[in-house]
């Protein structure tokens, strides 16, 4: 699903060029669960956020699905998101002003779609897979935090994508609340999904099928 | 268009719709400037329109190749026009008049045998006053060439004067005393004419309240001057020509009497209204303009507030393209609905003024479809601007900072 070699990230600083990820080389297959710990400022989200096509490489190869995204414009690279790319966030961010079934549905704006009605029925399929169907014209300010969590994997679902990147998801909730996301994704990835999850719980990160440390831009034990 | 834009476009439309009902004041306040130029704008509208038309119903009435040669009044009292002046005045300028009417004109009491009483202006006058003033008979008929000759004790009433002193409705044949002596009605006019203030000049402010008698004979043969001489040219450009040898005439034979030309005050009326149309166009501009920016106020102010919903939906797959249209659509949906307000209320106060004043009123659609374009214009305009601000908010920045 996942494959690159010598990726490396830098920021134009005041000074030198400010190294924070440096000549990474790992794989990712499908139906494989990555989790990737490491301390603040290692470069994980870094590292999350170019595998996400939101930012690009300096330098490497990253191959997703079999194509080279490094090369690819603005437009494709929004393609690849919507279409590959399913995220979930630490907080989970959603449109105020739209319900519920709206949010989950909201990846299907951005796609080949042209169905809006078939787009809702899809959205509220999932909210029902993650145990939230009845909830699906609320608001998503009248949701806990857990179910917050558990509609925003929904919504990365929604265009089938074939890799999950999880940025700290578990990180705002509750035991109860962690047991059920995770329960989530495991199930997922024995459906096949590839899930790349960073974390900083090793009980969590223990969930995973592979574990991975990134210190100081250089990957570990991958 | 693909259908999947179509779809996006909808989606964006839709809502920006939910947008602005969850955040009503928010709208309602930043639309207000738009709602009250697109209003200020319909109004104008109307009473231009209204302006417009009246002014054309008066010009329509008068002719555009009316020349009146008006007895001056001076500080030793009215100077009648001296008939040989208008005898050699016709003679010099036959082949360019279509017609011409003399007119004596005096203010009279009248009396019904019913005891109905009134003062009036009376005009002594022949037919062709008519033509030239383009007046609709209701019933009966106007002075004829006959009454004329034989003197004869007729007179023509206005719509309003017969319904001052025949209340019931009864006119024609009825007897009517002007001042001593015994008229039968003959004729009845319809309403007709202009009531604008500006035209006073042309004496038509009593134009409803008039008593038409024949031209006294008499007084022609024996020269007596006339109050009023009215010609009708036969094209307005050839009004222009004999109004410079009138002119001449007057000022050599040094009649008191003046010209008027009612084309002329009707252009200078015209020529004071467009410059006071120009300056409430300006101001309704001004207030659209104060829209459009109360509109881009709220439109920064949303693109810095929804960062993190910006940055989401560059991350399940917008391009810059889709936030740019996004909220574009946003301030159009806005400004659309301030416009089509600001239509409601610029036809209710139009009404409200129709009915409150005697002011003239065009209700004309064209208003509401350019109040409307230029609502939504104003909407495309001011929120351009914070839709690219929209489009260049960084994902990664924005989702970091509501994490």
């Amino acid at each position: 699903m996942i494959e690159v070699r010598g990726l490396s990230k830098s920021y134009a600083g005041p000074g030198a060029p400010l190294m924070v990820l440096r000549d990474l080389s790992f794989s990712l297959g499908e139906g494989e669960f990555l989790s990737l710990m490491g301390s603040s400022g290692a470069g994980k989200s870094t590292l999350l956020n170019v595998l996400g096509c939101l930012d690009t490489a300096t330098q490497g190869s990253y191959c997703l699905a079999g194509t080279e995204v490094s090369g690819l414009s603005p437009r494709e690279l929004a393609q690849v998101r919507n279409r590959d790319i399913g995220f979930v966030f630490q907080s989970s961010h959603f449109v105020d002003y739209l319900d519920l079934a709206d949010n989950v549905a909201l990846p299907g704006t951005y796609g080949d779609s042209d169905n809006g009605a078939a787009d809702r029925e899809r959205a509220v399929g999932l909210l029902d897979s993650v145990g939230l169907g009845e909830r699906q014209d609320h608001r998503p300010s009248m949701l806990s935090g857990g179910e917050r969590q558990r509609a925003a994997i929904a919504r990365a679902l929604f265009n089938n994508p074939g890799l999950l990147l999880a940025d700290e998801p578990t990180g705002n909730l509750d035991e109860d609340n962690v047991h059920n996301v995770l329960a989530i994704f495991r199930r997922l990835n024995r459906e096949g999904l590839a899930i790349l999850m960073v974390t900083h719980d090793p009980q969590v990160a223990a969930q995973a099928g592979r574990q991975a440390r990134l210190d100081d831009g250089v990957l570990i034990d991958a | 268009m693909p259908d999947a834009m179509i779809k996006r476009l909808q989606a964006d439309l839709l809502n920006a719709t939910r947008l602005w009902r969850t955040f009503r004041s928010q709208a309602l306040l930043s639309a207000l400037g738009v709602v009250v130029g697109v209003a200020g704008l319909v109004i104008l509208i109307a009473v231009g329109g209204g302006a417009k038309r009246e002014l054309e119903a008066a010009l329509g009435s008068l002719g555009a190749g009316a020349v009146l040669i008006r007895s001056d009044a001076d500080a030793t009292g009215t100077r009648p026009v001296e008939q040989r002046f208008v005898d050699r005045a016709l003679t010099l300028l036959g082949p360019q008049i279509e017609a011409s009417a003399r007119v004596q004109s005096t203010t009279v009491h009248a009396t019904t045998a019913q005891g109905e009483t009134g003062d009036f202006r009376r005009l002594a006058t022949e037919g062709s006053y008519r033509e030239i003033f383009r007046l609709r008979l209701y019933a009966g008929r106007f002075i004829t060439a006959h009454d004329i000759r034989e003197a004869q004790r007729v007179c023509v009433l206005t719509w309003e004067a017969a319904r001052r002193l025949f209340p019931n409705g009864q006119v024609l044949g009825q007897q009517l005393r002007i001042d001593g002596d015994w008229h039968t009605v003959v004729g009845w006019l319809q309403p007709s004419g202009s009531q604008l203030p500006e035209l006073n000049a042309l004496n038509l402010a009593d134009i409803n309240l008039r008593i038409y008698t024949p031209l006294q004979v008499r007084t022609v043969v024996t020269r007596t001057p006339l109050d009023e001489v009215v010609l009708k040219f036969r094209s307005e450009a050839r009004m222009s020509s004999a109004i410079e040898l009138l002119q001449r005439m007057l000022a050599h034979n040094e009649e008191s009497a003046e010209l008027i030309i009612p084309i002329e005050l009707l252009r200078q009326q015209q020529a004071t209204q467009s410059m006071f149309q120009l300056f409430l166009l300006a101001v309704a501009g001004l207030m659209l303009v104060v829209g459009g920016v109360g509109i881009m106020n709220t439109m920064i102010l949303n693109v810095v507030s929804r960062r993190p919903e910006i940055g989401l939906r560059i991350a399940v797959g917008a391009t810059q393209r889709d936030i740019v249209q996004q909220f574009v659509c946003e301030a159009l949906v806005l400004a659309a609905a301030a416009g089509a307000a600001g239509i409601l209320v610029g036809y209710v106060v139009v009404a409200l003024i129709g009915w409150g004043t005697d002011w003239s009123m065009a209700f004309d659609a064209s208003a509401a479809v350019l109040g409307f374009t230029v609502a939504v214009t104003v909407g495309g305009v001011f929120g351009g601007y914070p839709a690219l601000l929209a489009a260049s908010v960084s994902p990664i920045e924005s989702l970091r900072r509501a994490a």
